[in-house]
């Protein structure tokens, strides 16, 4: 009898021991957390969130690492492949394919419905796969014209380009020779070759499309595509209202046309807004994209927009301690913390409430963050992206015209995707 | 005996099994592997990958990007080989004698070996740009600066310079320990035959650092058709892929595109022109050493 007794204490003493485990099996987690850099403070910045997040989550222990843009997919897609993959990954437009070969983890058994409440249906469809979401929204993110104050006025020019047409005639009446020696020294706007989406701006707004129907290939090798290529072209070279790339070597360089008052409109993504105001003291506006020939507003209206998610993957041992952080970092009066520094917007409208009162820059994006139209995510977005910048290039450059150009991205994603 | 041979034989085969195991894990396995992916599609995240046979070869031959890739590479080696070389023996030749300034001249020489290339690419690219250096120099003399990293040629230009100074002047020391350890008679009876320093060099140093020659042109060949970081850090293949490299569209199609049968396929093919070279410049350069030993 007993012996009977001691086993069933025993049984009874294992048995708590090992639901206690099971309850503290995330206690004492170590989370690896993986995002690329939006600011130059982005390491000062998530060490204060974290240690926020330690204050309400004492045994978690949470590591950021801040990896660098041009290496970030090949990076992620080693360390997933190796089973070593971040605990916690911030994702953008190429999270499908870890998604589909399962490497994050769906959020279904997570999000409840008071969060999903706060996130309009497009921001969560964007984040989801195979109807599953994969990622909390987090950042937000639109395009606008930068433009000089000051250099409009000097001009004689009082209102703001909403069209093609007009904003092909300020930048006309912008770019001048100011000292009279026959060589142009102002511009009338100017592109940043590493940023592949503005003259994609011209080609959707005719009224093509980025994506073929599989979402493989670009969708615009048509007639809408190709006005909207020419359109570039023009004020590349036709009318020469662009600064020329020959003009300079590297995207600092190029900046500080803008900078010291030689370019007068810079179209670029919202979050730019800090960058140019720390940079340089010009009299500093924004409005919103000229609107194109497209028939539908969808088309007509559209500027580069996207949304960056935070996911949690599949192999991670602490699934509970990812989400808590996760559900923590998005929390409205959370999230602002990081998003205004940066200069971006949430997807959520109630953090959006939160920033930038009486900001009028910012005013000017918020307005369009309200409509965010999304381009849909894609294995080939990185292929995409590189190929872009090529096509821009060889047209800006004067090497191909516009429809050549287009077609010869074709072929090029042709031969990456396989088809 | 026949136990006693066989043990020494595997006690002296056992010294190589260190090196055969790396030799196996390293190369052999990875090559094999290599052989595998080019046959399948798919990339690194699949559980499977899918059999292809050839197709990803005839892509590679097909494909803009690769045949873009391909004529650079060749225009690269046609014209940083030679060049290097000629400079390495130019200036192995200045300092082949031992005089005051000579270990000045080594350091200086040394010094880009010792830069990574990363920080050389840096260096590079701020002496070419239109703000850095040289187009200040140009301003100076009243002269239009070049935007260097914009032109196709000019940008090609900047990557041959940037791998000139900083892998070509290996080749220097080369050739000047092969300079050096040429016997002195052989210097002194060219001299007392009335040989001045140019028919010196031709007709006496030159063949007797043939072998070095050989060694240092393969070596360069071999290097410049794996030309990758310099092109990447100082261009990223542009303007429009007029520097891109095959080894840069390998890195491209199969790290970023996925497509690592592709990339794979495309490494073969590479690895076999590379091979069907060495074998020809090898060919050159032996047979007329084989042709005098016959003549003898």
């Amino acid at each position: 009898m007993k012996r009977k007794l001691a086993m069933c204490l025993c049984a009874s003493m294992l048995a708590g021991l090992l639901s206690g485990a099971a309850v503290n099996a995330e206690e004492g987690a170590k989370l690896t957390f993986w995002k690329s850099p939006h600011s130059d403070r982005e390491d000062e910045i998530w060490a204060a969130v974290i240690e926020e997040f330690n204050k309400e989550n004492p045994d978690i222990e949470v590591e950021f690492l801040n990896v660098a843009w041009d290496s970030v997919v090949e990076k992620t897609t080693a360390a997933f492949a190796a089973g070593s993959g971040p605990d916690i990954s911030f994702q953008t437009e190429q999270f499908p394919l870890y998604a589909k070969n399962g490497y994050i983890l769906s959020l279904e058994d997570y999000v409840d419905e008071d969060k999903r409440a706060g996130y309009p249906e497009s921001a969560l469809e964007y984040c989801s796969y195979d109807g599953q979401l994969m990622g909390i929204p987090f950042v937000a993110l639109n395009s606008v014209m930068f433009y000089n104050k000051d250099m409009f006025a000097e001009a004689g020019i009082e209102s703001v380009p909403t069209t093609w047409d007009e904003l092909f005639e300020t930048a006309k009446a912008l770019t001048q020779d100011t000292d009279g020696d026959g060589e142009t020294d102002q511009w009338g706007m100017m592109f940043e070759m590493d940023d592949y989406w503005q003259p994609l701006t011209y080609i959707i707004q005719a009224g093509a499309d980025q994506w073929n129907e599989n979402l493989t290939n670009i969708g615009f090798n048509n007639e809408q595509g190709i006005e909207g290529l020419e359109f570039f072209n023009k004020l590349y070279n036709e009318e020469k209202v662009v600064l020329p790339l020959e003009m300079y070597t590297s995207k600092e360089e190029e900046r500080a046309y803008f900078y010291n008052g030689q370019v007068a409109m810079f179209p670029q993504q919202i979050q730019y807004a800090n960058t140019i105001r720390e940079a340089s003291d010009i009299n500093l506006g924004a409005f919103a994209l000229p609107s194109g020939p497209a028939e539908d507003a969808a088309h007509a209206n559209w500027n580069f927009a996207n949304i960056g998610m935070l996911s949690i993957s599949s192999q991670t041992k602490y699934p509970d301690a990812a989400w808590k952080f996760v559900e923590f970092v998005t929390r409205p009066e959370i999230e602002k913390t990081y998003l205004s520094e940066v200069g971006f917007f949430s997807p959520q409208m109630a953090t959006n409430e939160l920033m930038y009162e009486g900001d009028e820059i910012m005013a000017v994006a918020a307005e369009m963050i309200k409509q965010l139209q999304v381009s849909p995510a894609s294995d080939y977005a990185n292929a995409m992206l590189q190929n872009l910048k090529t096509m821009y290039e060889s047209v800006a450059r004067g090497a191909a015209s516009p429809a050549d150009a287009i077609a010869e991205m074709e072929n090029t994603m042709r031969a990456i995707s396989g088809e | 005996m026949k136990k006693r041979r066989i043990k020494e034989y595997a006690i002296s085969y056992s010294f190589l099994l260190p090196f055969a195991v790396f030799f196996i894990t390293f190369t052999l396995i990875p090559i094999g592997y290599v052989f595998y992916l080019s046959m399948h599609d798919g990339n690194f995240l699949q559980a499977h990958f899918d059999w292809v046979g050839l197709k990803n070869f005839k892509d590679v031959l097909v494909s803009p990007d690769f045949q873009k890739a391909f004529k650079n590479t060749f225009i690269y080696m046609l014209i940083e080989v030679p060049v290097s070389q000629f400079l390495g023996i130019f200036f192995a030749l200045l300092i082949k004698k031992k005089t005051k300034f000579t270990h000045f001249c080594e350091i200086v020489y040394f010094l880009p070996m010792l830069l990574s290339m990363v920080v050389a690419s840096v260096l590079i690219s701020y002496i070419l740009s239109n703000n850095g250096p040289l187009s200040m120099l140009f301003k100076v003399f009243g002269l239009k600066p070049i935007s260097w990293l914009n032109g196709k040629f000019s940008a090609k230009m900047a990557v041959m310079i940037l791998e000139l100074w900083k892998g070509g002047t290996f080749f220097i020391f080369v050739y000047m320990s092969a300079m050096r350890s040429i016997p002195l008679d052989c210097i002194e009876s060219a001299k007392i035959d009335g040989a001045n320093v140019v028919q010196e060099s031709i007709y006496v140093v030159l063949p007797l650092i043939r072998n070095a020659i050989i060694l240092c042109v393969t070596m360069n060949t071999i290097w410049q058709f794996q030309i990758f970081e310099s092109v990447y850090m100082l261009t990223n293949g542009g303007p429009l892929g007029a520097t891109q490299t095959v080894i840069y569209e390998i890195y491209q199609y199969s790290f970023k595109y996925y497509r690592v049968g592709l990339g794979a396929a495309a490494s073969l093919m590479f690895l076999l022109v590379i091979l069907v070279i060495y074998g020809v410049e090898n060919l050159l350069l032996r047979e007329r050493d084989t042709g005098r030993r016959l003549a003898k």
